[in-house]
């Protein structure tokens, strides 16, 4: 075992003379910074040491994690809620679409949003139609212009201050057709929200 | 006792300490300030968001508006001695548009002929108003055009489609008058 350490002890000095002089020899700006990486624990006084100087910059340390944490999850948090959003008005904008392709409140002729066939709407068949992921939640507002009359199926809608996210919201003009045929301005609204 | 130092080498200490406080709070700056600008392109993104909605509305609203119903609306025909009102019944959205683009266009090519067109262009706005303001809440403008006669309406002061705000959204209707292909555009914005 000795004989063993004392050869390691040998083989390593030399590596580090060959470095050395290596390194010297072609860079001798490096000799000094050599010279101070040589340093032990014990002949440190140019670096930090000592229990009580390591605790301030440690506290240090800390506060600047913990700031830079703070400012990362500042800007992590929007981008999920809008990765949120964005797949909500997409949801949205399908639900309209599947809403205004609903041949069972469309009349047959011209393609119109028959008031009768809303009004006598079940809601279990809209939304076996409408085939809305469990994640989400749905208004549909049928309203004509006119009268105010209107017509509603899906959850009530809440209020925006208890989301996240909030409601997608989208609203459009259509044409309803009464049971005399004739034709006046309505307003769809088609709202989506999840939780 | 061996880590006791003198004051010399306790200042070198303490300025390696500055130093790096200085850094990382150069670093933590650096930092939030490329947040700030990463979140800047988040709101730019969310206001592309929200012109898909208004792309997908220009549609539904353009498509709604054509086939909507104009009860009574009319024109003046003042190519005779006496101006002679002529009423249109139950006409379509289109169907007015090509009558304004038509007879425009007549009072211009000849001479004989002139036409007092304003109710029908009111009442025409009057349709896409109810369309894209009232239910929609968009600002709306239409313009359109057919040899030597020009059409376009809005619901704010504008005289051309240059004045248009550039966050806006169009859709492109063409239509047929007289054998001829024509463009409708509708722009909304809000």
């Amino acid at each position: 075992m000795a004989i063993n350490d004392s050869y390691k002890s040998v083989f390593f000095k030399q590596a580090e003379f060959k470095q050395k002089t290596f390194i010297t020899s072609q860079f001798p700006i490096f000799e000094e910074k050599i010279k101070m990486l040589k340093r032990t624990m014990k002949n440190d006084n140019k670096g930090i040491g000592g229990f009580f100087f390591d605790l301030p910059v440690l506290l240090l340390i800390i506060v600047f994690i913990t700031v830079f944490t703070t400012s990362l999850y500042q800007v992590y948090l929007p981008i999920q809620e809008e990765r949120e959003r964005i797949e909500q008005n997409r949801v949205c904008i399908d639900l309209k679409n599947s809403v205004l392709n609903y041949p069972e409140i469309l009349t047959e002729d011209n393609g119109r949003f028959s008031i009768e066939k809303i009004e006598t709407l079940e809601e279990e068949r809209l939304e076996s139609h409408l085939g809305l992921e469990e994640d989400y939640n749905y208004n549909i507002l049928f309203q004509v212009l006119e009268s105010d009359e209107s017509w509603s199926y899906g959850h009530e809608l809440p209020h925006e201050e208890k989301l996240e996210v909030g409601v997608s919201s989208y609203q459009i003009p259509v044409s309803l057709v009464d049971e005399g045929g004739s034709s006046s301005l309505g307003r769809l609204r088609v709202s989506v929200w999840t939780g | 006792m061996d880590r006791l130092r003198d004051k010399k080498n306790d200042e070198q200490g303490l300025l390696s300490m500055i130093d790096a406080v200085l850094f990382g709070i150069i670093m933590l700056v650096v930092t939030m300030l490329i947040f700030q600008q990463f979140g800047g392109a988040l709101t730019r993104e969310r206001d592309l968001d929200a012109s898909e909605f208004r792309r997908e509305a220009v549609h539904d609203i353009q498509q709604v508006a054509l086939d909507s119903i104009i009860e009574e609306t009319g024109y003046v025909n003042l190519s005779e001695n006496q101006p002679k009102q002529v009423r249109l019944v139950n006409i379509s959205v289109e169907r007015a548009i090509k009558d304004y683009l038509y007879l425009d266009h007549m009072s211009n090519d000849r001479e004989k002929l002139n036409h007092d067109l304003s109710d029908l262009k009111r009442d025409i706005n009057l349709i896409y108003k109810r369309c894209a303001w009232n239910v929609s809440q968009y600002n709306f403008a239409l313009q359109s055009s057919y040899e030597s006669s020009e059409l376009f309406l809005s619901n704010v002061d504008i005289d051309n489609a240059d004045d248009l705000p550039m966050d806006r959204a169009a859709s492109i209707t063409s239509i047929i008058l007289e054998g001829e292909r024509i463009m409708l555009t509708l722009y909304i914005w809000r």
